[in-house]
């Protein structure tokens, strides 16, 4: 019998062929929607990646103008600044969640502390707009949906044949922002 | 079988409810839209300045400044409060996302003022912070909240006029106008629209889906049971046969000789009409697509619908992604 004739092998060619067209397809499906997913929380705006340069930015600001203040001490400003460090340096989410977390509590110290110093009418104003901002920025970043996107995914990615191909491509799950 | 679907099914209902219950329930719009002053401590000349202002502002350029008063925000926090409200009535246009929000909580001694995502940088939280400090809070504090409302309205029309750069300035001559209209009209309360947070409505909706889901298992499960009736392994044998006379079914006719090879029968005409029983012809229907274990991309925010209520002022579609300022402790 001609090999192309034979039908167990050409079931089995079939079979090869649509489990690969699955495994290639599919995953590559799956990996461009973890790019979306992670494209989502570093978007130039309205993101949380925006939002922590916001937070950072408002920070600076902030250490300045207690730093200029007469009779400030530095180990406040210190600990803003190693904060703002991290975050820039933090690589992934759950790094830069962490970061962010360090970063709010030397801000509030610093907050209560720069509130005490006896800054000009100006600087006590800019002082306290600033830190109006840096709150507001972590405000959004709570309203923001990327973790509920992170989790949809991650979700999709254990069903059917989603779970093996991800098993099969090696793709892990999208990092939630905690 | 039938219970094991059941009770997947009521599993998918409760979790929806949970989910749906995790924002809070906010007041609905009224019909003037623009003022919602449930805890009644706004004048209707405050309520006029409002309200009539907004009509030039949005009509200029979209953009909305709503203020609401209520006795409290319960157990939620009054900035979630103001987001799941912003965010719900959909305050500003949904191309500009340009809406401005005061939420005034009397008995929480509270208040609340953000913007939608649009003005976010052009009207900093530290613009309205300083806003609040310089024109709300010390008649806020004084519980003179009609002054002070009036005074940050000012406050507010005026930054939106800057920021668009609007050829607009605040009306005060209207009051006489808005009262004479209430009186006129005969003011009616307002209706809750199809617009609402809808927590009960999609809970109901979700409740009839179940039922019907369930009620068609039930009855497919009966005709499956009936079809394995007819000598079906491991089902109940059938009833016995009644006695009577009996029948001879007539023996099937001979097939028909397959033709010879080369000699295939021409095919139907194309769409088969009237050759196939179903009468429209050409292959299986097609179902939609099937559901995809890939996932189907990110569920978008999209832009609400703007629909009035009855007739009255609604929501542009605006929105707005949360922070603002509130009030100094």
């Amino acid at each position: 019998m001609k090999f192309t004739e034979n039908r167990p092998i050409a079931c089995a060619a079939l079979a090869l062929v649509v489990a690969g067209t699955l495994v290639i397809g599919g995953g590559n499906a799956l990996i461009d929607q973890k790019k979306d997913v992670q494209a989502a929380f570093s978007a130039p705006s309205e993101s949380i990646s925006a939002e922590l340069k916001e937070m950072a930015d408002n920070a600076v600001v902030m250490n300045s103008i207690v730093a200029n203040a007469e009779g400030a001490e530095s180990e406040k400003t210190d600990a803003v600044s190693a904060a703002i460090d991290a975050l820039n340096r933090a690589e992934t989410i759950p790094d830069r969640y962490d970061a962010a977390q360090a970063l709010n509590a030397a801000v509030e110290d610093l907050y209560s502390y720069g509130s005490n110093l006896k800054l000009s009418e100006t600087d006590a104003g800019d002082f306290r707009y600033k830190y109006k901002n840096f709150s507001s920025a972590l405000l959004r970043i709570s309203h923001d949906s990327y973790n509920e996107q992170a989790a949809a995914f991650n979700e999709e990615k254990r069903g059917f044949p989603a779970g093996l191909i991800s098993a099969v491509r090696g793709i892990g799950d999208a990092a939630l922002y905690e | 079988m039938t219970l094991k679907r059941l009770s997947a099914l009521l599993l998918a209902l409760l979790l929806t409810a949970a989910s749906a219950l995790a924002a809070p329930k906010v007041i609905q719009p009224t019909e003037d839209f623009y003022v919602n002053d449930s805890a009644n401590v706004l004048s209707d000349e405050v309520e006029g300045l409002i309200v009539l202002n907004n009509d030039k502002l949005y009509a200029a350029c979209g953009a909305q400044i709503v203020f609401v008063t209520v006795p409290t925000t319960g157990t939620a926090s009054i900035e979630d409060y103001a987001y799941t409200l912003f965010n719900s009535w959909g305050i500003g246009s949904s191309d500009k996302n340009n809406g401005i929000l005061l939420l005034m909580a009397i008995d929480d001694d509270d208040y609340w003022l953000m913007q939608g995502k649009g003005l976010q940088d052009y009207i900093t939280s530290g613009d309205l912070d300083d806003m609040l400090l310089n024109d709300l809070e010390p008649d806020f504090a004084a519980k003179d909240y009609s002054a002070g409302a009036e005074k940050l309205f000012t406050a507010l029309f005026e930054a939106v006029v800057q920021v668009y750069d609007l050829n607009l300035t605040l009306d005060t001559t209207l009051y006489d106008d808005y009262r004479a209209a209430r009186t006129e009209n005969a003011y009616t309360p307002p209706v809750s629209s199809s617009k609402s947070s809808g927590d009960g409505g999609g809970i109901l909706l979700i409740v009839l889906i179940v039922i019907v889901i369930v009620l068609i298992s039930a009855v497919n499960s009966r005709r499956r049971r009936r079809r394995a009736w007819q000598g079906g392994v491991g089902m109940p044998p059938p009833p016995p046969r009644r006695r009577g006379p009996t029948v001879i079914i007539a023996p099937r006719p001979p097939r028909r000789p397959r033709p010879p090879m080369g000699h295939e029968p021409p095919p139907p005409p194309f769409g088969g009409f009237g050759s196939r029983p179903s009468g429209f012809g050409g292959g299986r229907p097609s179902g939609g697509s099937r559901p995809s274990s890939f996932g189907s991309g990110r569920p978008s925010g999209g832009s609400r619908p703007s629909g009035g209520f009855g007739g009255g002022r609604s929501g542009g579609g605006g929105a707005s992604r949360g922070g603002g300022a509130g009030r100094h402790r």
